[in-house]
Order: structure tokens, then C-alpha cells, then sequence
């Protein structure tokens, strides 16, 4: 069986305000599998968000991106025409601004039937209101008819979701979907998300720097510094048998591990030598971390 | 919202009031005494007292205030001290001149500012952008006299396309030698009004494109015409709404150098005429209808504001 997702040789090179290029991945690899959940983890910076955003096409309009291979169901995506829909949805940290203020719920969730469905009027509002149902929202037609600000920040990640169902995905990327919102609400959206996972049989790439959530939802974890994969395993591996001396930096940093007190150094001196010192199911970072100097991390 | 509305119209008064009394009390501290705009120098000092006290002029300034703000609560503004004519009448037929010149003026100016702000905030930091944002700031510093300067030259003196003074020709009322009259003051108020109303577009555009929103709509596939169309010029749109209220004392005081360097028969040479004998009547009556025009201007902001904001209406009806 194919992989939902599989990016290879993934780079990407932004230009800093000197214009000098400054590259944020370096030949990136990630697999996304059928109705798996991967965590994506490491410290802000790490280019966790600019994966994601190369995937979805959405990398700031200066960034110059090259691949080997992008393949979402099998199908080859490294060239893409505009308007070529692609079967990935994603949703973002800060639900407070990802809804246009001034438009309804309703509005927001009609505007993606159109595009993904074809579908439109009654039908398409029928849609819309039972996407609400479906992530949790009570009284869903009620809420159809508000405007962003007369909903609180979960239920605003709940539409979110329900806005990346109605595009009929096969893989939900979700960027740190519950960083901006309250521990127990984080609970339920996290929830919601795995609950989907197994109802409409979506593979997800949940990218976080919370090692809890990982260890509470993923199924395989990558691993990312600096803008390389330095370590990709079962969360087990991960957890029990991490390999690479960044991750156990990260497990050590984070509280309530073993190791809890010891911090995540973040000079480039330390973090390089992390990225040198290549660990066993690293498939890239050997052969390419010397080529690039310390410098050009972000 | 009619408490909201009732309230403020009450916060109305008292501002009224006071800005009256200090616009009053400026005028009476000019170094210029009223009452030689009505004498000639050979009158005796016994006539013009005469008159003085004629005019209730030789009364405290208290005193002529209140009777002042006794008539104008009456509805009546007053004579001109200068021509003896009725400022109610004289403003009357003044002030329509004016608004048929600001009024297609300033919609002009709106309409372009809507079109090039978009447009220049949709290409920010691109040569187009760069132009649209140069020729607006080259507008902002550039004075109305000295562009109407240029315009006469140019198009009534050198190309003779238009008449450089007046509303009508003489003997003639047709509309056709209205509009001729018309292009010139209507041209150079346009300008005017413009450049400020642009930059605000462009600015507001600029920064609604940076929102998370549209990062959002693009990972939803949507197109930057459909982001531009459904979205950001929405959001851009609708506060433009509340400058209409803020434009409505324009309607009065909108084009006082303008229509003094053409000759336009509005409420600016009427005004300028008053300020240059110190006619205070007339300056008073004109600053207090600009005044009241400043103030319900901006009620009507405020309250369109509500209207068209659903997150600022929201935030009303629970206080």
C-alpha cells in the first residue's frame, strides 16, 4: 500500500532581508502511512511549519523550494498547476485568527463546498451545518449563522477542522493545533482529532513541541532541527530508545521525563554537533550536514 | 442602539456650547474693533458710539454672548454686520453652490482611492504600488492654491478650454455652462481630497494581507483573486464606510480656498469675505455649523461603524 504522504530531497531556501538565502530544510524526507498519526516535533525554528507549508503550497511567496519527490496517494504533486486541488487540509496554531472576522461561520464553511464539492446552496449549507455536528459543535445551525468572535477558541479550532473535512482530505496537517488554546480544550481537540483519524479514515501530521501530546496521539514521531529529519521512529523508539543526541536533549528538556531539569541549549555550536553527529535512522543528514555550514540555520 | 445614539446626542449639547463660547471669546480678543467695518474714518466719535450701542456692542462680552445664543436657539443666526443681509438667507443659497461642487468632488476622490489602494496594497513593494504610492504622497504635499494655480494656467489660460471664474456666465443658466464652470474647482478638489483617502486604503490593504485569515484561505485553495474578492477587500471596505460621516463637514467648509481662487459663489469666499472685516456674526454662524456638522459627522461614524462591524455590535448590545 502507498503512503498518503511521501516528500524526499525536500529543501527550501528563503532570502533573509540582506537577500542572501537562508535555508530553513535541508533535504528533508517524511512519510505520512493510511490512517497513521505522525508527530513532528523540535524547538521553534527547527522548520517544522515550513514542511508543512511546502506540502500545501503555501511557503512565503520568496521561497525557493526543490524536491526529488512529493507523492500524496500515489500521486505524483512535485509539478502542480494552480487550481489543482489536492487532498490535504490544514489547520493552524491560533484559531482566534485564522477566521476572517468578518464573515460568518456559515460563509467560511459554504466558500470550501463550493470549491471542493461543487456543491452550493441549501445543499451546501445542509453540508456545512452537519460538518459542525460532526466536530462536536452544539446547536450547529446557530453557530452556522455567527461570526467568529461570538465563538470561543476551541470551538474556533473545531470549525477549523470541520472547514478541513469539508475539503474531503486524506491527510489533516495540523500546525500545533492546540498550542494556543486551554489544557483541557487542547484535551478534547486532540481527541477530536484521533477520533477522526479512525472515522474518516484520515492520516494526520500533527506538528507540536509538546513531547506530552506526542506521546498521548502519534503513532511515529519525526524528528526535526534545524531544519533537517534528524530522527523518525515508532513514538515507542522515540521515547524508550531515542538515537539521535537531539532528541534525547529534547526528552531530557522536556518536565516530567527522568532526566526532567536538564535544558535545551540552543548555541549553534551544541546544536550542530547534534546535527554531525548523525544517529542511526537519520537516512540524509550524514552525507549533507557538512556541506552546509552552521551559519545558514535559521 | 437608540439608548447608544440618544446618549450621545446628549453628550452633543454641552460640546456645542462650549465650542461656541471659545470661538466667541477668540473673536472678541482680535485686536480689531467690530464696529470700523460700518463706520467711515470722518464720522465723529459721538456717532460711532451711537452706533456702537446700536449694535449692543458696548455691552460685556457675556452679555452679547448669551443674546447671541438666545437668537440662534431662537433659529436665528443673525445679520452680517458688514452687509445688513440676513446670514440664514445669504447661507441659504451658499451653501448648495458648495455641495454640488465637494459632493461629486469627493465621491470621485473615494471611488479612485477605493480603486488604486486595492489595487497598490494587492502589489505591495511592486512598481505599481510604488508609483500609486509616490503620486499619493505627491498629492498630500502639494497645496490646493498652488494646483489650482497650475490647472488655470494650464486649461484656462493656455489651453482656454474653461472659463477661470464663476458658476455661471453671465446671461447664460444652461447646464452645459455650468458644467464648463464646473470641471476646473472640481478637478482640483478631487486632488485634494484624494491622497489622504488612498494612502488609508493602501495601508489598510497592506496589513489585512498579512493576516493569518489569508494564509488560512490559501491553504484552503482558494485563488488571490477569490482571497482579494471575498476576503481582504471586505475587510478593507467596510471602516471606509465611517468616513462618510467624518466627510459631512466637508460639505460646508470642504472647499473654502478653492472656491475663493475660482470664484465659485459657495460658502468659502462668503466666509473669507466675513473673516477679512471681522463680520462676526457670520464667522460665528459658519464655525458653529461647521462645529455641529464635525461632531454629527462623527456620531454617524460611530454609529455606521456599528453597524457594518459585527464584532463592534456585538460588544454594544452586552453593555
Amino acid at each position: 500500500m502507498t503512503d498518503v504522504l511521501r516528500v524526499a530531497g525536500l529543501t527550501v531556501d528563503i532570502p533573509n532581508r540582506d537577500g542572501v538565502a537562508v535555508r530553513v530544510l535541508h533535504d528533508v524526507d517524511f512519510t505520512v502511512g493510511h490512517g497513521e498519526i505522525v508527530g513532528v516535533v523540535g524547538e521553534s525554528g527547527s522548520g517544522k511549519t515550513m514542511l508543512m507549508r511546502s506540502v500545501v503550497d503555501i511557503l512565503p511567496e520568496t521561497a525557493i523550494r526543490t524536491w526529488t519527490a512529493c507523492e500524496v496517494d500515489g500521486v505524483d504533486r512535485t509539478t502542480r498547476s494552480r487550481g489543482d486541488r489536492l487532498p490535504v487540509s490544514m489547520i493552524f496554531q491560533d484559531p482566534m485568527t485564522s477566521l476572517n472576522p468578518v464573515r460568518r461561520i456559515g460563509y467560511h464553511l459554504v466558500e470550501v463546498i463550493r470549491r471542493f464539492q461543487g456543491v452550493t446552496g441549501g445543499r451546501a449549507r445542509q453540508l456545512g451545518i452537519e460538518a459542525l455536528d460532526q466536530v462536536g459543535i452544539d446547536d450547529p445551525a446557530r453557530r452556522f449563522r455567527q461570526y467568529p468572535h461570538e465563538l470561543s477558541g476551541g470551538m474556533r479550532q473545531r470549525v477549523m477542522i470541520a472547514m478541513a473535512l469539508l475539503a474531503k482530505p486524506s491527510l489533516l496537517i495540523a500546525d500545533e493545533p492546540t498550542t494556543a488554546l486551554d489544557v483541557t480544550v487542547q484535551a478534547q481537540i486532540l481527541d477530536l482529532i484521533t477520533d477522526l483519524r479512525r472515522e474518516a479514515r484520515l492520516a494526520v501530521a500533527l506538528v507540536t513541541h509538546d513531547l506530552g501530546v506526542v506521546a498521548g496521539t502519534c503513532d511515529r514521531v519525526a524528528v526535526m532541527c534545524r531544519g533537517r529529519v534528524v530522527e523518525v521512529g515508532t513514538t515507542d523508539e522515540i521515547f524508550y530508545d531515542p538515537q539521535h543526541p537531539y532528541t534525547r536533549a529534547l526528552l531530557a528538556a522536556a518536565p516530567g521525563t527522568e532526566a526532567a531539569g536538564g535544558s535545551l541549549t540552543v548555541s549553534g555550536g551544541v546544536a550542530s554537533e547534534w546535527v554531525d553527529a548523525s544517529a542511526v535512522r537519520v537516512q540524509h543528514s550524514t552525507t549533507h550536514a557538512s556541506l552546509v555550514p552552521a551559519e545558514v540555520a535559521p | 442602539m437608540a439608548l447608544y445614539i440618544g446618549r450621545r446626542l446628549l453628550q452633543v449639547i454641552p460640546m456645542l456650547l462650549l465650542i461656541s463660547l471659545v470661538v466667541f471669546l477668540m473673536i472678541q480678543a482680535a485686536p480689531y474693533d467690530v464696529v470700523d467695518s460700518i463706520t467711515t474714518p470722518n464720522m465723529s466719535a459721538e456717532t460711532i458710539e451711537i452706533i456702537r450701542q446700536r449694535y449692543g456692542l458696548d455691552d460685556p462680552v457675556l452679555v452679547q454672548y448669551f443674546r447671541w445664543l438666545g437668537n440662534v436657539l431662537q433659529g436665528d443666526l443673525g445679520y452680517s454686520l458688514v452687509s445688513q443681509y440676513s446670514i440664514s438667507a445669504d447661507l441659504a443659497a451658499k451653501i448648495p453652490n458648495t455641495v454640488i461642487l465637494v459632493v461629486p468632488a469627493y465621491l470621485t476622490a473615494l471611488a479612485l482611492a477605493i480603486g488604486l489602494g486595492l489595487w497598490a496594497g494587492a502589489n505591495h513593494g511592486r512598481r505599481i504600488d510604488r508609483f500609486i504610492d509616490g503620486a499619493s504622497a505627491i498629492g498630500l504635499a502639494t497645496p490646493p492654491f498652488w494646483f489650482a494655480l497650475l490647472v488655470i494656467y494650464l486649461f484656462g489660460y493656455y489651453l482656454n478650454w474653461f472659463p477661470i471664474i464663476g458658476m455661471h456666465t453671465v446671461g447664460q443658466d444652461d447646464l452645459i455652462d455650468l458644467l464648463r464652470h464646473f470641471v476646473m474647482p472640481y478637478l482640483v478638489l478631487t486632488v485634494a481630497f484624494a491622497p489622504e483617502l488612498l494612502r488609508y486604503v493602501r495601508s489598510s490593504t497592506v496589513s489585512q494581507l498579512r493576516e493569518d485569515y489569508v494564509l488560512v484561505q490559501r491553504a484552503f485553495g482558494a485563488s488571490r483573486a477569490e482571497i482579494f474578492r471575498n476576503h481582504v477587500s471586505r475587510n478593507v471596505l467596510l471602516p471606509i464606510v465611517t468616513q462618510i460621516g467624518v466627510a459631512l463637514p466637508l460639505l460646508v467648509t470642504g472647499a473654502i480656498i478653492t472656491e475663493t481662487i475660482f470664484g465659485w459663489p459657495g460658502v468659502g469666499p462668503y466666509f473669507l469675505t466675513a473673516t477679512k472685516s471681522l463680520d462676526y456674526p457670520v464667522i460665528l454662524a459658519i464655525l458653529l455649523l461647521s462645529a455641529t456638522l464635525v461632531i454629527v459627522g462623527n456620531l454617524i461614524a460611530d454609529i455606521l461603524y456599528v453597524l457594518v462591524d459585527p464584532r463592534v455590535r456585538l460588544e454594544r448590545s452586552r453593555s
